[in-house]
């Protein structure tokens, strides 16, 4: 199984559960491997994105305190930050703030490959890694990516998502 | 007019003004917006969701909450709604679904995603903000995307013509001295702009989004802080 393939496996398996929803701006398209053949399966859980990604990462957790568990899915790492003040100043405090459950993924990508460029090839893992209130994971092999990936969705915490592209 | 909420809510913020020797945080007063919290109130079920800013109180009471687990939040108590963590500007009340940001168009984002969860399943949400906010990108984002979507959403713009002290014919466009109404540039992005709060309950209760803009005028100052 490739790494990809293992993220694509599992991401088919928990939208078994009506509440997951798959959101990103190109989830729909079969452009990735990561995603491809998903919309076709689960139409109503896989959600087309404007481009912006604020509105992104502030509305999975609006989706999350109402009962859904969303999975969004930003193509570069660098995409995911401009969308920073909710994955600073809410998704990250809210448990701590009042206790409730918050399950929601941002599945975030690092970029690689020849001619990427300074904006679209950067690893922000670090600094989640030492903000409280995230869980972030880094899988390293499929089978470490198929079994995160199910802990992350089924969890009841914000869970950063970091996929390195250089390993599918 | 509910005479009695404004009554109960002013009455409220007098006696916080009067004790800030017991205050254990910044507070920012619904002083000026009583009447917009009070038709809220009436509209606003159970089953609801609202979402807040840093001038929270008026509509926290609208929204069912509890005045003494509101008192003692303010006061720094382990009683308080948060057990005095999140103090007056940003508190959340999971069980009355309500939430409250202190960043400046922070939940507005937030309170569309919970709009989108609950399309189709009967309640809505009221995504409360302040003039400012409208100057944030995920502000025009939101709107956007609760058109796009049809959102059972209601935002309610309280547009008190201040961020802290600065006016808005400093920080919004106005051409030749005349103020652009912020209703007026949301209504492009296909919203029903209805002039009260009651009507753009019952768009948002058929399942399409609205946004109110309601001018009000805050009483005092922008802030208190605890006395020491």
């Amino acid at each position: 199984m490739l790494f990809s393939e293992a993220i694509n496996k599992a991401l088919e398996e928990c939208l078994q559960d009506p509440s997951v929803l798959l959101c990103g701006q190109l989830v729909n398209y079969s452009h990735s491997s990561l995603t491809r053949g998903l919309e076709k399966k689960y139409p109503k859980q896989v959600i087309t994105y404007p481009v912006a990604e604020n509105l992104m990462n502030s509305s999975a957790m609006g989706l999350s305190l109402a009962g859904k568990r969303p999975i969004v899915l930003h193509e570069r790492f660098d995409f995911a930050i401009v969308g920073m003040d909710s994955l600073v100043n809410h998704i990250p405090l809210w448990q701590k703030k009042c206790g409730i459950k918050l399950p929601l993924v941002i599945m975030a990508i690092v970029g690689s490959g020849k001619g990427q460029g300074p904006q679209q090839n950067k690893d922000f893992t670090k600094w989640f890694r030492e903000m409280e209130g995230w869980t972030v994971f880094e899988p390293k092999t499929p089978m470490g990516a198929y079994l995160e990936l199910h802990a992350a969705i089924k969890g009841d915490s914000p869970v950063m998502y970091v996929v390195h592209r250089e390993l599918y | 007019m509910n005479r009695q909420f404004c009554e109960r809510l002013r009455a409220f913020e007098e006696k916080i003004l009067a004790n800030l020797d017991k205050v254990k945080c910044p507070v920012h007063l619904s002083l000026g917006g009583e009447e917009v919290s009070a038709a809220i109130s009436e509209e606003i079920r159970e089953e609801d969701w609202l979402f807040s800013t840093h001038r929270n109180h008026g509509h926290y009471l609208a929204k069912g909450g509890s005045e003494d687990r509101l008192w003692d939040e303010i006061c720094g108590l382990t009683t308080g709604i948060n057990q005095g963590y999140a103090g007056s500007q940003c508190f959340s009340d999971p069980a009355i679904n309500f939430h409250a940001s202190s960043i400046v168009g922070g939940s507005v984002g937030i309170a569309v995603g919970a709009a989108f969860a609950l399309r189709g399943a009967g309640s809505i949400v009221v995504c409360c903000l302040g003039d400012a906010a409208t100057e944030e990108g995920v502000f025009w984002e939101s709107i956007s995307f609760a058109s796009l979507k049809s959102l059972p959403i209601l935002f309610i713009c309280e547009n008190n013509g201040l961020s802290i002290n600065v006016p808005i014919s400093e920080r919004q466009p106005n051409k030749e001295g005349r103020q652009t109404s912020i209703w007026w540039r949301v209504s492009a992005f296909g919203l029903a702009t209805p002039p009260d709060v009651r009507t753009g309950f019952k768009i948002a209760r058929s399942g399409e989004p609205a946004f109110v803009e309601i001018e009000t005028k805050r009483e005092g100052n922008h802030c208190y802080f605890p006395k020491r």
